[in-house]
């Protein structure tokens, strides 16, 4: 084991109970272990932003680009420069074109993304389970009609469970409808499912995750043996 | 029935009460009808307007109601001699203006005015009320009765020669006879009233200004009082007399009317004025006529109304005995006159040259009182008359004087002429009669003749031992004198005793005061005049006779008063109570510049806000319900006020042992299997579908695929991203697959170095040659699209700075967009990241599979992607990555964490139920502790 891995290892290892330290509360130790770790993320990020994004697309360019590219290259890095006002209230409205470019250039992104890469393909996806026609057998007809029909129910009961709307009544509260009200209920039941769902996920990721520091932490100690 | 509620303290008093019950004021105001606005309110400093006094007939006082009862009913008659004042012979001036005093103070003290007393020659604020001619509509009838019968008896009246002496003139004229002579003689009179004040102009009575004149104006003079125009003064007849005395008037007519016609008063005595010119009195301001001008007898058709009205009894100022110009002087002795009258003697000069010649023959009727020995011829006509009009008192004190044989004839004459003598010098022809009191034949001695109760008088007993020698004007003859008028004594005066009538006696040749006028007046007066004892009366005045102004009343007079205070005075008047509603209102002002006064301010329109605000009363009204609402809020309020209960502490409570033993207990059960090495667990056969299409696909790639792989997770997740996607590299490596690395996360890069360094060492793949790191992907979702539109152009170089897409050799030279890669694997443990790269790379990858190695978190996010088509394969999680593992048949780190990771679950499954059991417990256990507290 070379020097360098041992003081990676015990570094590793004492940020490692550092950081499960908070198990008995917040303590400096957690947050020393938390403050290095932001500080070696923010120094790494600027560290990457430096190296595998100025110089690689701005400096770079700039300096081995030929001049009719000049332009080009111009508009990004007067955007990117007026976006470092940000950083100082008085002139951070010279920021606020570049931030305008970013956030529309985004949202728009974004949008389109989640209506062509998401909304579309899960209509359909929700809807094809009744296409029989791609069916292979009865087994297949039924466990697709009871996928679609489980989905379709969840789905539905789902979003009718966040259907806050209610009729008005002469008492001064409303009434929710029955219907949407047992959907409702049905759909809190789907819900929740979800939610197990997603903490059973999260609790194997953070299982995982312990594994593999008790298991770097024994095979640290191991290997010095 | 509501109750009444007292303007000035605002309580509440039953209804039907006066007077408050507990401040005493008024409830019900007396000027009801003037704050109703019927009646026009009077400014300061209006003249009153003549106001109808009719509906006030029930305000008078009851003497005089009964008056009129008795006159309606017929029961009144004729007043006895005896119960009527002797009046001196018929001045009708005088005893007109006697007739106002008495009816004047009668009104002051009873509050009230008697509009048939009001006369031109009153003071303003009764002509406000007096009853004019041109006003008879708003007279009483009772009192128009009394007018009319009074003016036919009158006219009848004129005819007879008897004399009407005035009926309460017996005190004034004795008074008036002092200032009259001491005025006749050029001087102020030393007993000259004080409220009268200075003189002016007393002394410089023309000659042809009779003492009728001057006696009429003692009344009304005052200060200011000659400013009096001539129409404020303007006389009416039926004005100047009271009732009682136009019936006693009338009574007295009547056998007068059955004498023969006695002589006009035209043709009697020349009359002072003309109905055209002003009254003699007027003169004080006037310029002074020639002394030795006579005052021109007038016709009856020029004198004023009110002058003829009473001619029919001036014939007793014709009668008079003829003035000292034409008869002499007749020496009185010294002692039979007193101090005053030998003064009034001996000051006047040459009275007889300015007074108009009188017959000494004639005398007045009431001259022949006191001649009894008279032939009963010659005062029978008169003595019917002379009896009515002396006071009782004088005719008790002449009768007594008689019968005693203490008075001679003459003494009775001075005594009568002492009498009468002031009426004669009042009257508008008493110029001869001042006259009298020079030497003439008849002659008399006063302190021979003056009574017990006269001698008392100071001025008696001064003159007893100096008696003045001044003539005398010649007495009546005694045959005008009835001698009926001593033989009717009132019956007041029986059990009078001596000294009592002294005092009257002394009242009357004294000064006037108003309380010895009313005083002599009492028989005519109610009780409670009557009630003055004659005593009380001559001490208030023996003061007045011999220090002037000393016995002048306090309190001041209605002459007096502002211009203002007389003219609010007749809206007494209106004032729609009766006399003892309105004595209880009286009270005197204790502030401000009326301090002093007495009843000055009544209640009048304009003094007194009508508009007063609402009362309101103090005390709260509720019914039962308010009280009930009210109860109802004040508990409200309370319970806001009160402290919240506070609930009970719950039980489940952050509990950091528990917090520890999980702790412990989790990481104890995973290192044991790591520490252990154990791989007890088998791993789950049945893979997944989602897994087997990416072991599929993966397997179905061609030999050296170009795979685009991204590290899109962070440091934290690399235990389980590293042993999920390093068995699924190892395949692609295991494939001779050329990676293309790239992260949209600034770590990615060095997870990704770190992760193929792991797994590279067995492949020995070369960077560069087999797979190149892009590096750090920026933009987010914009990068990504970027990226995923135009791989070569958004990252043009790996982390090094090498060119990647158009070296020569690289396996990138070839490939342009996305879709020339025959494989793109993502590595998300996020599934937001996973999302972006989905709907971003999706449409560029074209029929490029998409593989996913995404963290157990991401995965109830991601699979709907795998389920819809556009993941083909998806490896989940350390679960996935065991699966892989045995599904390849290259056990990893994988199976390695397998065994940690299946008892970590275990251990997690059975914390679950143990909690899910203890929460069961806790609540069954509360509810019962709460059922029991229930209970």
């Amino acid at each position: 084991m070379q020097a360098i891995d041992i003081i990676t290892g015990i570094i590793s290892c004492l940020l490692t109970i550092m950081v499960l330290s908070y198990l008995v509360g917040d303590n400096p130790l957690f947050r020393i272990a938390v403050y290095i770790f932001v500080g070696v993320s923010a120094g790494f990020v600027g560290a990457v932003a430096f190296y595998q994004v100025l110089i690689p697309k701005v400096v770079m360019p700039l300096i081995n680009s030929p001049a009719e590219n000049l332009p080009m290259l111009v508009v990004p890095l007067i955007l990117g420069v007026l976006l470092l006002a940000k950083a100082y209230p008085r002139i951070g409205w010279l920021g606020g074109t570049s931030m305008a470019f970013m956030v529309g250039v985004g949202a728009a992104v974004a949008i389109a993304g989640a209506i062509i890469g998401t909304l579309v393909p899960q209509f359909i996806a929700a809807i094809e389970p009744f296409g029989l026609g791609s069916a292979n057998g009865i087994g297949s007809v039924v466990e697709r009609l009871s996928e679609g029909t489980v989905m379709l129910i969840g789905t539905v009961t789902t979003l009718a469970y966040f259907h806050f709307g209610v009729k008005a009544s002469g008492q001064g509260a409303g009434t929710r409808n029955p219907i949407m009200r047992i959907m409702g209920l049905i759909g809190q039941f789907f819900i929740a499912v979800t939610f197990g769902v997603l903490f059973a996920g999260a609790y194997a990721a953070a299982v995982s995750a312990l594994i593999g520091r008790v298991y770097f932490i024994w095979n640290f100690f191991v290997s010095f043996f | 029935m509501a109750d009444v509620r007292c303007p000035m303290c605002s309580t509440l008093n039953p209804e039907g009460l006066d007077i408050c019950q507990f401040c005493g004021a008024r409830l019900t105001p007396l000027t009801t009808e003037i704050a109703a606005g019927n009646i026009e309110s009077i400014h300061p400093g209006e003249q009153p307007t003549k106001k109808s006094t009719a509906e006030l007939e029930h305000a008078l006082p009851d003497w005089l109601q009964e008056l009129r009862k008795k006159q309606e009913t017929g029961e009144l008659q004729a007043p006895k001699p005896s119960e009527v004042p002797a009046a001196p012979p018929a001045i009708p001036a005088s005893s007109a203006e006697t007739d106002e005093d008495f009816l004047s103070r009668l009104a002051i003290e009873s509050g009230q005015e008697d509009t048939t007393s009001a006369k031109p020659e009153s003071t303003d604020w009764l002509a406000g009320l007096s009853a004019s001619k041109e006003g008879e509509e708003d007279i009483p009838d009772w009192l128009l009765g009394v007018r009319k019968s009074v003016e036919e008896e009158t006219q009848a009246a004129q005819l007879s020669a008897a004399s009407q002496p005035a009926p309460d003139g017996n005190l004034d004229w004795f008074k008036r006879l002092q200032e009259d002579q001491k005025a006749a003689k050029g001087e102020v009179s030393s007993e000259w009233p004080s409220f009268y004040g200075e003189p002016p102009g007393f002394g410089k009575l023309a000659p042809d200004e009779t003492p009728s004149a001057k006696a009429e104006s003692a009344d009304w003079f005052m200060p200011g009082g000659g400013e009096k125009t001539p129409d404020a003064v303007e006389p009416t007849p039926s004005t100047g007399v009271t009732d009682w005395l136009k019936r006693l008037k009338a009574k007295e007519s009547q056998p007068a009317a059955a004498e023969p016609p006695a002589p006009t008063p035209a043709e009697a005595v020349p009359l002072p004025s003309s109905s055209e010119e002003p009254p003699n009195w007027l003169s004080f301001k006037q310029t002074t006529p020639p002394a030795t001008e006579a005052p021109a007898p007038a016709a009856p058709g020029e004198l004023p109304d009110w002058l003829s009205g009473f001619q029919a009894e001036q014939p007793p100022a014709a009668e008079f005995p003829a003035p000292a110009a034409t008869a002499g002087p007749v020496p009185v002795s010294s002692q039979a006159l007193p101090d005053w009258l030998l003064a009034a003697q001996a000051e006047q000069p040459a009275a007889s040259d300015i007074a108009p010649s009188q017959p000494s023959q004639e005398k007045p009727d009431w001259l022949t009182a006191f001649e009894p020995d008279q032939p009963p011829a010659e005062s029978v006509p008169a003595k019917a008359t002379s009896d009515q009009g002396l006071p009782d008192w004088l005719v008790a004190a002449a009768a007594g004087a008689v019968a005693a044989g203490e008075l001679t004839p003459k003494e009775e004459k001075a005594l009568d002429l002492t009498g009468g003598f002031g009426e004669v010098v009042a009257s508008p022809a008493a110029q001869p009669a001042s006259q009298a009191f020079t030497p003439s034949s008849e002659t008399f001695s006063l302190d021979e003749g003056v009574p017990d109760w006269l001698s008392e008088l100071p001025g008696a007993q001064k003159h007893a031992g100096a008696a003045p020698q001044q003539p005398v004007a010649p007495a009546p003859t005694a045959a005008e004198k009835p001698a009926a008028e001593k033989s009717e004594i009132p019956d007041w005066l029986v059990g009078a005793t001596a000294s009592a009538t002294a005092a009257k006696a002394a009242s009357v040749f004294t000064e006037q005061s108003p309380t010895a006028g009313e005083e002599a007046l009492a028989m005519e007066m109610p009780d409670w005049l009557s009630s003055v004892k004659p005593a009380e009366a001559s001490a208030a005045a023996l003061p007045a006779q011999g220090e002037p102004g000393a016995g002048a009343p306090e309190s001041l007079t209605p002459g007096e008063l502002p211009s203002w205070v007389q003219a609010m005075r007749p809206v007494e008047a209106v004032i729609s109570e009766t006399a003892g509603d309105v004595d209880d209102e009286q009270f005197i002002e204790s502030q401000g510049p009326l301090a002093g006064f007495q009843n000055v301010l009544p209640f009048v329109p304009g003094l007194i806000a009508i508009r007063r605000p609402a009362p309101y009363s103090s005390k709260l009204k509720v019914n039962t319900g308010q009280q009930n609402n009210a109860a109802l809020l004040e508990g409200l309020l309370s319970i806001e006020s009160d402290a919240a209960r506070v609930k009970p502490e719950s039980s489940l409570r952050y509990n950091r042992f528990l917090r520890w033993m999980i702790a412990m207990l989790l990481i104890v059960m995973v290192a044991i299997p790591i520490v252990l090495g154990s791989q007890f667990t088998p791993v789950n056969p049945l893979f997944p579908p989602d897994l087997m299409a990416a072991e599929k696909i993966i397997t179905d790639l061609p030999a050296d695929p170009n795979v685009l792989v991204v590290f899109d997770y962070e440091p934290a997740f690399s235990g389980e991203m590293g042993t999920a996607s390093a068995p699924v590299l190892d395949q692609l490596m295991a494939k001779g697959a050329d990676l293309t690395v790239v992260t949209s996360l600034p770590t990615g890069s060095v997870q990704a170095n770190q992760l193929l360094a792991t797994i590279l060492r067995s492949y020995n793949y070369l960077a560069g040659n087999k797979y190149v790191n892009l590096g750090y992907l920026p933009g987010g979702a914009a990068g990504i699209y970027n990226f995923a539109t135009n791989p070569s152009g958004t990252i043009s170089t790996d982390v090094k700075g090498n060119q990647v897409w158009s070296t020569p050799g690289s396996f990138l030279s070839d490939t342009r967009q996305l879709s020339d890669f025959d494989a793109m694997l993502i590595l998300v443990d996020s599934s937001e990241t996973a999302r972006v790269w989905i709907e971003q790379s999706r449409l560029p990858l074209g029929t490029t599979p998409l593989l996913m190695v995404i963290s157990a978190q991401a995965e109830p996010m991601v699979r709907p992607y795998y389920d819809s088509g556009q993941v083909q394969g998806m490896v989940t999680g350390l679960a996935g990555g065991a699966s892989y593992e045995l599904r390849t048949g290259k056990p990893g780190m994988g199976r390695n964490y397998w065994d940690a990771f299946a008892v970590a679950f275990f251990v997690a499954e059975v914390i679950v139920v143990v909690g899910g059991i203890w929460a069961l417990f806790a609540a069954w256990q509360s509810r019962r502790a709460r059922k029991e507290e229930e209970a």
